[in-house]
């Protein structure tokens, strides 16, 4: 016979009622495990997306906007076109550091001509580019070659076969990208000339060419000079150059950030309904647990219990139910994120990066630490009140 | 060894009304006595036997044991000395329900200061055996009769080796026969153990077993005592 015993032997005999702490605190936990995982995984692929594509501007047609941050996003396929001189007109504007362009391809859906379907493509200019680079640098010195390309972190040769047929045209895969949970972990990158190659050949090899109208290009990427207005040289951009718009990076994906944030404001609203719902029927709970061990309470008290001893038992029996509660809350959330990724990315608007391992154990805590501070309250309230009384008043049940 | 000095105790009710449970009590009981307390139920004998064991404070006058007033301890001290000086037998079933006999003997050893495990234990068992239930360690209350739950209450009270014995009607609930062991039990354990024992009853037959009586009505002390019981 122990103290843990003795917590154990109270927790066992009002089973229903510790059930029912238990799973307010998992319901409590669940619902923001599930939210702060949904919103935080979404916010950190929109800013690792900006990050990956490293610019301060991008220029792209009039109107495109919205559908370049769903090629982003959500590889969702695009023809974005503009003249190629946008990008030679834009590297003339004071304040401007580096333009590079690029093009937006995909390949054929359905097609046997191609390995995966529907994948987003990118060529850039090797000459120019500054997003790419830093990779590049690290991981193949000497760059990509023609046929050479790297992938997001979800591109892969399909087993069986030794490079990825592209419009029939067979991609070395070089290398993969640190996945940003969007569209652009689905991502092949590949030079100018790469893609000129594919154009050229898919008209005999594949079921339908890949058209790159000549002199074109999809996006202009601009680095800016630093202590210069990013704003300022956006607004002279779309003065100077007709039919064309310049999105501040900052700005990129404006609208699914304006959306995480609406989710996360009605989501902290729902917490907290919950939780003060979940708290005040915890609170109902242990004041009747309490109530009815009341005899008992107050004959510890005549064997020699503290008033101390009486809380602590008390609230450990709360930490415990608490701590269980919190620790299946928070697994269920993570099982369910992980299990309802598509679905729930299609309900959010945004792709979510899945938590890496630390994020993982700091949702775990987030979540324990959030039981307990439910639980506790709805327990202390009673048990002080009660440590507060006479044992004899205590045991006149 | 015990002393109320002009102790009273009001209780409110919920209407805030005033009721005087007792009033102005001065009783001195030495070490050694038996002493029965008697009286109609509301005569004040329970409230008594719970400030002597610093259950209920006082509302006036002082409670000593051995000279220290209780109710000026501090909460940890008070329950020290009940835990460590005072054995109480209750009026209701006050055993723990999901606990065997044995556990619940053992239950002062886990609620005050740190003891030797094993001693407690052994202990435990030789009081269960004194009280003839050797053979119902491991029963849950439900499994024991009301008699022999009194007397596994009756080992709780002593796990300790306390000098004082404070028995609240611990008969009320049991037939006569019934009654006469447990009466005949706890006048073993007076004599062999050296204790001071405080037993309050309604039941004016059972003073036969203590060396002083005090009646109580209408929360004061009426009868002076009696001579010693035989």
């Amino acid at each position: 016979m122990n103290w843990w015993i003795w917590v154990w032997h109270n927790i066992e005999r009002s089973a229903f009622r510790s059930w029912i702490v238990l799973l307010s605190a998992a319901l409590v936990t669940f619902f923001a495990v599930t939210a702060t995982s949904l919103v935080g995984g979404a916010r950190a692929s929109l800013s690792l997306a900006r990050a990956r594509l490293g610019a301060d501007l991008i220029v792209v047609p009039q109107g495109a906007g919205r559908q370049m941050e769903n090629a982003f996003l959500m590889s969702a396929p695009v023809s974005l076109w503009m003249p190629a001189y946008v990008a030679d007109e834009t590297a003339q504007i004071e304040g401007v550091a580096a333009v590079s362009p690029q093009l937006f391809l995909f390949t054929l859906r359905g097609a046997t001509c191609c390995a995966v379907p529907e994948m987003f493509m990118v060529a850039y200019d090797p000459v120019t580019d500054f997003t790419l680079r830093p990779w590049l640098s690290q991981h193949l010195a000497g760059g990509l070659g023609i046929g050479e390309a790297i992938g997001g972190s979800y591109v892969f040769v399909p087993s069986g076969a030794a490079k990825i047929l592209v419009y029939n045209y067979p991609i070395d895969l070089r290398g993969n990208l640190e996945p940003t949970g969007t569209g652009l972990d689905q991502t092949m990158f590949f030079t100018f000339a790469t893609a000129a190659e594919i154009s050229r050949l898919s008209e005999v090899q594949a079921e339908q060419k890949l058209n790159i109208p000549p002199d074109s290009v999809s996006a202009v990427l601009i680095r800016t000079l630093p202590g210069y207005d990013t704003s300022a040289i956006a607004r002279q951009i779309q003065r100077t150059i007709p039919d064309v718009e310049a999105i501040e990076s900052i700005n990129l994906f404006a609208s699914q950030r304006s959306r995480l944030d609406s989710v996360l404001k009605a989501s902290l609203a729902l917490l907290f309904i919950i939780a003060v719902l979940s708290v005040m029927l915890m609170a109902l709970v242990f004041s009747i647990m309490i109530n009815e061990r009341r005899r008992e309470i107050g004959v510890l008290r005549a064997l020699g219990a503290r008033q101390t001893t009486v809380s602590q038992s008390l609230l450990t029996e709360a930490a415990f139910l608490a701590l269980v509660g919190g620790g299946l809350g928070t697994g269920l959330a993570l099982m369910a994120v992980s299990l309802l990724r598509g679905p729930l990315i299609a309900w959010l608007g945004a792709p979510f990066l899945a938590p890496s391992l630390l994020t993982v154990f700091l949702m775990i805590g987030e979540g324990l630490a959030l039981s307990l501070f439910t639980v506790m309250p709805a327990a202390w309230m009673p048990a002080r009140r009660l440590s507060q009384m006479e044992p004899a008043q205590v045991m006149r049940a | 060894m015990i002393e109320l000095k002009a102790v009273s105790k009001i209780y409110y009710t919920k209407n805030k009304a005033a009721v005087t449970a007792l009033h102005e009590v001065n009783l001195n009981i030495a070490e050694g006595e038996f002493v029965v307390i008697t009286g109609r139920s509301g005569s004040g004998k329970t409230t008594l036997l719970n400030l002597v064991a610093g259950l209920a404070r006082p509302t006036t006058g002082q409670v000593l044991i051995d000279g220290i007033e209780v109710w000026r301890l501090p909460d940890d001290a008070q329950a020290r000395l009940r835990n460590q000086k005072i054995g109480f037998i209750f009026q209701f079933p006050s055993l723990i329900p999901s606990l065997t006999a044995l556990e619940n003997v053992l239950l002062p050893t886990i609620l005050g200061d740190r003891q030797d495990r094993t001693a407690a234990y052994r202990r435990a068992v030789e009081l269960l055996s004194e009280v003839g239930l050797a053979d119902k360690l491991d029963s849950l209350p439900r499994q024991l009769s009301a008699g022999q739950q009194q007397r596994v209450v009756i080992a709780r009270a002593l796990i300790n080796q306390p000098r004082l014995l404070l028995a609240d009607e611990p008969t009320s609930n049991l037939d006569e026969q019934t009654e006469e062991e447990v009466m005949s039990l706890l006048n073993t354990i007076y004599h062999k153990r050296n204790l001071t024992v405080l037993m309050v009853t309604h039941t004016d037959d059972l003073v036969r077993y203590g060396t002083r009586a005090v009646r109580m009505a209408r929360g004061a002390i009426v009868a002076p005592t009696l001579a010693e019981a035989v």
